[in-house]
């Protein structure tokens, strides 16, 4: 159902921010990310992480570098203290807004 | 596709949608490296593009920000270059070359959006030079292309760093050089006098920017890179593939010049080798990707066949077949889709 499907990809939109944060609690390079994200069976879209992870970071709650001691280099992402306090914060209300959700579809 | 006509797509969509040199340049790093990545854990590239998803998709999301914060010169450019072009046609009866104040388009997007894309400038203002002079007669605009060059030091490598000053100042005598030698040559009034022949002497100079295309190579200004596995039989056989394609063009453009005199508009053929990879890489062609070389090969060929009434071309016209190219992009751009 058509419906169904772009209230899917709303939901996935707007948690996607979310979800990068959390999985970057440890420093990542962007496919090791892509591929963590892949695992954890979530259905994005791969063209959208990239321009994220350059939004994410000139909002300042990412860093990046370049990692040249590998003998590629690789550019790797980690959370800013403002990153760290933000995916604090946005655990709190996803899981506030989720609770509501679930007690408003128990009592229908 | 590729690894390399992915990247090359992927800057092409970049820098149209305006997003910094700067950036450009680590999104290409990055991509490199993630398909290094995905090769080294046993993924095919095909895969990996595949994953990686849409280049212009890519590039629109990167430019997002980018276009809310354009100046606003760059957006009324297009209405003053109409108004002006119209002017200058209407007054001085110059409808050619007087399209060329739609370069100050690009041209006002990379002052006002792409801070030290310098080098991009530079191709706009040489441009406009070898199509003033082209217009003047082909006689003086021979010798212009070699203005191109003078891009070629400025490519910064850590490879020939050192190098540099000697590069640029090599790069601008020999250009130098090479105009006054073909202007003057004159060589033809040293010993035989008249019986030196003019348009050897004019060619001759053409020596002294050898070692400029040496260095283009050398310092990434030009590249040839092939990622060919040579223990795998499919990269193999894509490369002779390409091989055959390219000496068969070049094959057909020598036909063309030597048999038929037709070296320009000749060389119009050599257009068919970015769109042979277009076509027979990509499981879709977009025809937006193709639209600047159906305007070009329009605009040449429009331009030298048909006449205008008192006049043996109609290049004053046919420049507007690079309308074609925002035209289509936009037509068959998925970003206007509802």
């Amino acid at each position: 159902m058509e419906w169904l499907d772009s209230f899917e990809k709303e939901i996935r939109r707007g948690s996607l921010v979310l979800i990068v944060l959390i999985l970057l609690k440890k420093p990542t390079h962007g496919y090791e990310l892509l591929t963590r994200i892949e695992k954890a069976t979530i259905n994005m879209d791969s063209d959208t992480l990239y321009p994220l992870l350059r939004r994410l970071e000139a909002q300042g709650l990412l860093s990046s570098r370049w990692e040249m001691e590998n003998p590629r280099p690789r550019k790797i992402y980690e959370l800013t203290s403002l990153g760290k306090k933000t995916v604090t914060e946005m655990k709190k209300v996803w899981k506030d807004y989720g609770t509501t959700i679930e007690r408003m579809i128990d009592h229908d | 596709m590729t690894k390399d006509l992915f990247l090359i797509e992927l800057r092409m969509a970049l820098e149209v949608e305006g997003v910094e040199e700067r950036i450009i340049a680590d999104t290409l790093k990055e991509y490199s490296a993630m398909m290094d990545d995905a090769i080294e854990r046993g993924e095919t590239l095909e895969s990996f593009i595949q994953r990686m998803g849409n280049p212009q998709k890519v590039a629109s999301e990167l430019g997002r920000g980018r276009v809310k914060n354009r100046n606003r010169l760059v957006s009324i450019m297009p209405f003053l270059a109409t108004i002006a072009f119209f002017l200058i046609g209407y007054f001085y009866n110059a409808w050619h070359p007087a399209w060329l104040v739609f370069l100050l388009i690009p041209v006002t997007s990379i002052l006002t959006t792409r801070r030290g894309s310098w080098r991009a400038l530079a191709f706009f203002v040489i441009l406009t030079i070898v199509i003033l002079m082209s217009t003047f007669g082909p006689a003086i605009a021979v010798p212009t292309w070699s203005l191109f060059l003078l891009l070629i030091p400025f490519e910064k490598s850590q490879k020939t760093k050192p190098f540099r000053t000697i590069a640029i100042v090599y790069t601008v005598v020999a250009v130098t050089l090479y105009h006054i030698l073909y202007f003057y040559p004159f060589f033809q009034y040293l010993g035989s006098g008249a019986n030196v022949d003019i348009a050897m002497m004019q060619t001759l100079p053409l020596l002294l920017l050898v070692p400029i295309g040496i260095y283009a190579f050398w310092n990434g200004a030009i590249q040839i890179r092939l990622d060919v596995r040579w223990d795998q039989p499919k990269d193999r056989q894509q490369f002779f593939m390409h091989l055959g394609f390219i000496s068969t063009i070049l094959a057909l453009y020598l036909a063309l010049g030597f048999q038929w005199g037709l070296w320009h508009p000749g060389w119009l053929v050599f257009l068919f080798i970015p769109v042979g990879y277009m076509v027979f890489n990509s499981k879709r062609v977009r025809i937006g990707s193709l639209s600047p070389f159906i305007a070009t090969a329009l605009f040449v060929l429009v331009g030298e066949y048909v006449a205008l009434p008192n006049q043996t071309s109609s290049y004053a016209l046919s420049w507007l077949f690079f309308l074609l190219i925002p035209i289509l992009n936009i037509l068959f751009s998925k970003k206007w889709e509802a």
